[in-house]
């Protein structure tokens, strides 16, 4: 889905790390108060290993943690339901906008007002773009 | 008029009148029966039979009664969407096959209500845009196709009887060579439809579509209708085949039961009980009482549109959350819903005198009384524990205990349409068991049974409430027990692998091989050996004769020489 | 007869001199004439000059004549855009002249003559109102396949006149027990209906060809394949027992596979092209059982097929006009913007897989009977052939109406009633004509 764009940083690597972890937390300790206590834990475990400078040895413990992550991910995480992964994600597509001057006349007859301001906030638009940038060349066609 | 209002209004007054006359015809001991004839092939004929009986009027109203009240709560529950229109007219849709289905005891004229059930319930699961409902639409739609080719090919078997009015020929030709085939292709039609177990991951997948549909479509008849196939059809099964679905129907109510308490979607949990309740219904369908089948069929109707009614309801009021453990407390916000949504429980566990009672009860008597063999009895006391249990803890989960839900929200009991459309049902939950037993059984069953044996489903659900609200309780999720069993919960909690075998591991050969197919059979060999390679040759032997007109005017003397060679040698 | 064929002839002024829509008109009244004069008796009637017609005939003149005026309805574009509108027509005039032909004689040569011709007209739609370079390719393809084997064809028909002395359709039911006159002259109706392996010229053609033209391939050309075999396979009664076998198990094994194919395509006209190639290779199935069921079930689900694929040609098309591009990866989420349409995309695609009340379930379970009584055997690939039948439709119904609208698209037209009216006219047909399911199997 998601190419590699740019460079991740190793703090945004850890960052990303916990945040997953206490995501993961969440979806496994339901209750808050027990949430709340595992998430100390594994804040904990970060908190133990964030001064050490050897680079090789930080992202090994990241890999380490990154597969402890994926052996340990929940089969329903906790997601909300309009974001994405969740169960109403992308339930409902809103058809652009332009669809409504597709409209056959006799349906834009029913909404006579709506349409009639539209068509003078077109016109407007129009007079502000020209306005703006001038007037446009003929259209090839 | 509300398009809403207008099929409700209509749905409610035709479940009257078919309530009505179900019970003159239990009365008058009638059946009528009507054929028209479409087709005629040398002396078969096609036809479309409608039958009339209690049974189908029954069902029918039953059918059209949810129905009416499911329209009627959708015209709040839809009331933000663009397309609501076309949403009630693929219910209307929907409520009319299922019609086509209940009337017709013939193989053809069956197809018409049972490929319209699958393909309207196809548009109802894809109603949403979302990714999820596509592919939840496309494992429905396929899973219940193999239902149908099931038919088709049961239908090419039956021609050999010259007709295809099953009813006729169940009784004589039990045992019959092709009645068997016959009868283990609507078998195999009767498991997709009722979602048994190769079959079962569409159930869960289909809770995709919206909540009105979940609960007409998904819980109270579609699911039902291979239940119903199997009632007609179940005088000409053999005893394999009986013990097969035995065997199928009991793993079904078993793993679905298992599943639920691992579940954490609200919608999914209710989805896997009506599992199990189909487990049940082809549990006792397969030892022989199709009557209780049918008595539980209905029953069961009754109490799970009411559930799923009221999990809409809960949904609709937290904003489409699902998930349980975002939930916790509702009870102090939708108090109304929370007693609709109880009593549906607690008839689904069958707790005395709530409708769930006297189907289920009475199941599990007979089943004990026709004692078959200790794996039956311990998996289907086990399943009835599991059904209290999951039940309980949905109920601890998201109406007890502490508020899980975001901190700003809107959660109330404020849509009055739903709750009258739930209110509707409520009194039928609750009345419906006990009259319908009056009126179905002539006279009542007798059971007689040692006493430890009579109170073990007590016992069982007892326990089952027990393990339930443990479940739900602090300290399992303190210690994360399914967290510590890991590779086992993910097991019972998905099914049993089940989704992932029947999307990947049957999608993936099929697929892979159409690419093969088309790469080397259809754009490779087949255009080798066809045009292209036509086109090849023919263009290779005018290069070659090319060669010869290209201007070398010594070869044509040559072949001039040659030919004359040949000539007089001749 | 001669009403009809003089009718059409004296149809070429006004090609030129009327105008589209009532040219339009005057077809639609032709065809009612033709369903008029309809002769239920299943017998050969009409007789004149050697041309009349059975209910099989009957049926094919039918669809031909009903299919080549919804082209007309369907290729509005080509009079908007005043592309060659009067040369246009005269094609279609021409296409359906020798249809009529080739449907309604009754001597095998005369039906030979029209096959061919009938690949002229074709071969200028495609050609000449095509879109893309590539038809050229694909307008050769049409041609050379079915010349390669319609010119054996011609020899084995002297060689049948030699045995017969007619080649009148009711003098040809000698047996004829020759391997090689089996194949000369079956082949080209292979080709031209067409069986796996030699398939190939089907997409290519309908994926090149304007509207009109993948309309009358799939709604008629495919059937001349079928009619033909239907007349013919009485003569090789004796030798046809022996090796039909070989073709009814190609041809399942070849639905089954191009249902996979089905499956890989990006091209919503080809899919529906494979598609095509999947249910013919059921009536050529069926048509080789040579039983009454078999044959039956051919006729229905050859007219069925011919109204729905069609249909979901000109659907095909519909989405093409407006979005410019046939590809499952630009035509999303239609239904968003067309709900209407999108009924009509499940309507006539449920027709595809053989749902209820369609005529293509009819002719499923017909064949499915003949086939299931020749050999068991042919359950399983009739299961696969029906099952991936259900999958590829509903993978092209739910890749090009669900989901978010393509983002690329910004600019639309709503459906216009001329549309909506050319589907109905596909899809009516095409589920109340089972009422009468009984002029389908009656000819025999």
């Amino acid at each position: 889905m998601s190419l590699p764009t740019g460079l991740v940083s190793h703090t945004q690597k850890v960052k990303s790390l916990y945040k997953q972890a206490l995501r993961c937390l969440e979806s496994w300790y339901d209750r808050r108060e027990v949430y709340r206590y595992h998430a100390v834990l594994m804040r904990n475990r970060f908190d133990l290993n964030k001064d050490i400078k050897d680079m090789r040895i930080a992202k090994d413990l990241i890999a380490q943690g990154e597969e402890e992550l994926f052996k340990k991910q929940h089969w329903l995480p906790r997601k909300f339901p309009h974001s994405p992964g969740g169960v109403a994600h992308g339930r409902e597509v809103i058809p652009p906008d332009w669809v409504l001057d597709y409209w056959h006349p006799l349906e834009k007859a029913q909404y006579p007002e709506y349409f009639a301001r539209r068509e003078q906030r077109k016109r407007e638009y129009v007079k502000l773009w020209e306005k703006k940038f001038g007037k446009s060349e003929a259209l090839p066609h | 008029m509300h398009i809403c209002l207008i099929f409700s209004g209509l749905f409610l007054f035709w479940s009257t009148v078919f309530f009505l006359f179900s019970i003159y015809f239990i009365v008058e001991g009638l059946t009528w029966f009507l054929e028209f004839n479409l087709l005629m092939i040398n002396s078969s004929s096609i036809v479309m039979t409608l039958l009339f009986d209690w049974m189908t009027f029954l069902f029918m109203s039953f059918v059209l009664f949810i129905s009416s009240m499911v329209i009627f709560y959708s015209r709040e529950y839809m009331a933000s969407d663009i397309f609501i229109n076309r949403f009630i007219m693929l219910v209307v849709m929907f409520v009319f096959s299922m019609m086509f289905l209940i009337v017709s005891p013939n193989l053809i004229s069956i197809l018409l209500g049972w490929d319209g059930l699958g393909l309207v319930s196809y548009c109802l699961v894809i109603y949403y845009q979302n990714v999820k409902s596509f592919n939840a639409g496309m494992l429905t739609a396929l899973s219940n196709r193999i239902g149908d080719v099931a038919l088709l090919m049961a239908i090419a078997w039956m021609v050999n009887y010259g007709s295809w009015n099953y009813v006729f020929y169940l009784f004589q030709l039990k045992g019959d060579s092709y009645m068997n085939v016959i009868s283990y292709l609507v078998v195999l039609a009767a498991l997709t439809k009722s979602a048994q177990i190769p079959f079962s991951s569409w159930l869960p997948a289909a809770m995709a579509a919206p909540t009105p549909v979940s609960s007409l479509v998904h819980s109270s008849t579609l699911v039902t209708a291979g239940v119903y196939l199997l009632i007609r059809f179940n005088f000409c099964f053999n005893e394999w085949l009986m013990y097969f679905l035995l065997f199928i129907s009991s793993m079904t109510m078993f793993m679905s039961g298992l599943g639920a308490s691992f579940e954490f979607d609200l919608k999914k949990i209710i989805a896997l009980s009506t599992l199990s309740q189909l487990g049940l219904m082809m549990m006792i369908l397969s030892l022989g009482s199709y009557e209780l089948a049918f008595f539980h069929l209905l029953t069961h109707a009754l109490f799970k549109a009411l559930l799923f009614m009221c999990a809409g309801n809960i949904i609709h009021s937290v904003g489409d959350f699902q998930d349980i453990r975002y939930m916790g407390g509702l009870v102090k916000f939708l108090p109304l819903t929370c007693v609709y949504f109880n009593i549906s429980n607690l008839s689904l566990c069958g707790l005395p005198f709530l409708s769930g009672f006297y189907s289920k009860d009475l199941v599990a008597e007979i089943m004990s009384m026709g004692y078959l063999s200790f794996y039956i009895y311990l998996i289907f006391y086990v399943s009835i524990g599991l059904t209290v249990c999951y039940s309980f803890r949905l109920v601890y989960y998201s109406f007890v205990g502490s508020f899980n839900f975001l901190s700003l929200n809107s959660v109330y009991e404020g849509s009055v349409m739903m709750i009258k459309g739930m209110g509707g049902l409520i009194f039928l939950v609750i009345f419906m068991g006990s009259s319908l037993s009056w009126i179905i059984f002539p006279y009542p069953y007798v059971i007689i049974l040692p006493l430890f044996m009579k109170i073990l489903t007590l016992l069982m659900v007892i326990l089952g409430a027990w393990i339930g609200y443990e479940l739900s309780k602090f300290f399992i999720s303190y210690d994360s027990l399914s967290l510590k069993n890991y590779s086992l919960s993910w097991f019972l909690s998905n099914m049993w692998n089940m989704p992932v075998i029947s999307t990947l591991g049957i999608n993936y050969y099929p697929i892979i091989g159409g690419s093969f197919l088309y790469k080397s059979l259809d754009q490779g060999w087949s255009e080798v050996l066809g045009s292209q390679g036509i086109y090849s040759v023919i263009v290779s032997g005018s290069k070659i004769s090319q060669i010869f007109m290209n201007n070398s005017i010594k070869i044509f003397f040559v072949l001039m020489i040659v030919w004359l060679m040949i000539i007089f040698m001749i | 007869m001669m009403k009809f064929l003089f009718g059409l002839l004296f149809m070429i002024p006004l090609t030129f001199l009327g105008g589209f829509w009532l040219n339009q008109l005057v077809w639609f009244v032709v065809s009612f004439l033709f369903i008029f004069s309809f002769s239920f008796s299943g017998l050969f009637s009409s007789i004149s000059y050697e041309f009349g017609g059975d209910l099989l005939s009957f049926m094919m003149l039918f669809l031909s004549f009903w299919i080549c005026s919804l082209m007309l309805l369907a290729s509005e574009k080509i009079y908007l855009k005043n592309s060659w509108t009067g040369f246009f027509m005269f094609v279609v005039l021409m296409l359906m002249l020798s249809l009529y032909l080739t449907f309604s004689s009754l001597n095998l040569f005369i039906f030979y003559i029209f096959f061919e011709v009938s690949l002229i007209p074709t071969l200028i739609l495609i050609v000449g109102w095509g879109y893309q370079p590539e038809r050229l390719q694909a307008g050769v393809y049409l041609l050379f396949y079915t010349l390669l084997a319609s010119l054996p064809m011609m020899i084995s028909l002297f060689f049948c006149y030699g045995k017969f002395y007619s080649l009148h359709y009711f003098y040809l039911s000698g047996m004829v027990n020759s391997l090689f006159i089996y194949l000369l002259v079956n082949m080209v109706f292979f080709i031209k209906i067409p069986m796996f392996f030699v398939h190939l010229w089907l997409p290519k053609a309908h994926v090149e060809a304007p509207v009109s033209g993948s309309m009358i391939l799939a709604g008629s050309m495919l059937k001349l394949g079928g009619y033909g075999m239907m007349r013919l396979m009485i003569m090789f009664q004796g030798i046809g027992t022996l090796i039909n076998v070989i073709f009814i198990g190609l041809s399942l094994v070849g639905g089954f596979y191009v249902s996979l194919i089905c499956l890989r395509q990006s091209d919503m006209k080809s899919l529906i092209a494979y598609s095509s190639v999947s249910h013919m290779g059921l009536v050529l199935a069926g048509v080789m059982t040579m039983n009454f069921w078999g044959l039956g079930g051919s006729l229905t689900m050859m007219v069925a097929h011919g109204l729905c694929s069609s249909g979901l040609f000109c659907l095909a098309n519909i989405s093409y006009e407006r979005l410019h591009s046939r590809s499952l990866y630009m035509n999303k989420g239609l239904i968003n913007v067309m709900p209407s349409l999108s009924m009509f995309w499940f309507l006539l695609l449920a027709s595809n897989i053989a749902a209820p009340p369609s005529m293509n379930l009819l002719g499923e379970i017909v064949l499915i009977n003949s086939l299931v009584g020749f050999s068991e055997l042919s359950m399983i690939f009739l299961m696969l052939v029906s099952f991936f039948g259900a999958v590829y439709s509903l993978f092209l119904y739910s890749y090009s109406q669900h989901g978010c609208l393509y983002s690329g698209c910004y600019s639309y037209f709503s459906c216009s009633v001329r549309e909506f009216l050319l589907l109905m006219l596909h899809w009516l047909p095409l589920n109340l004509l089972v009422l009468s399911g009984d002029l389908l199997v009656l000819w025999i």
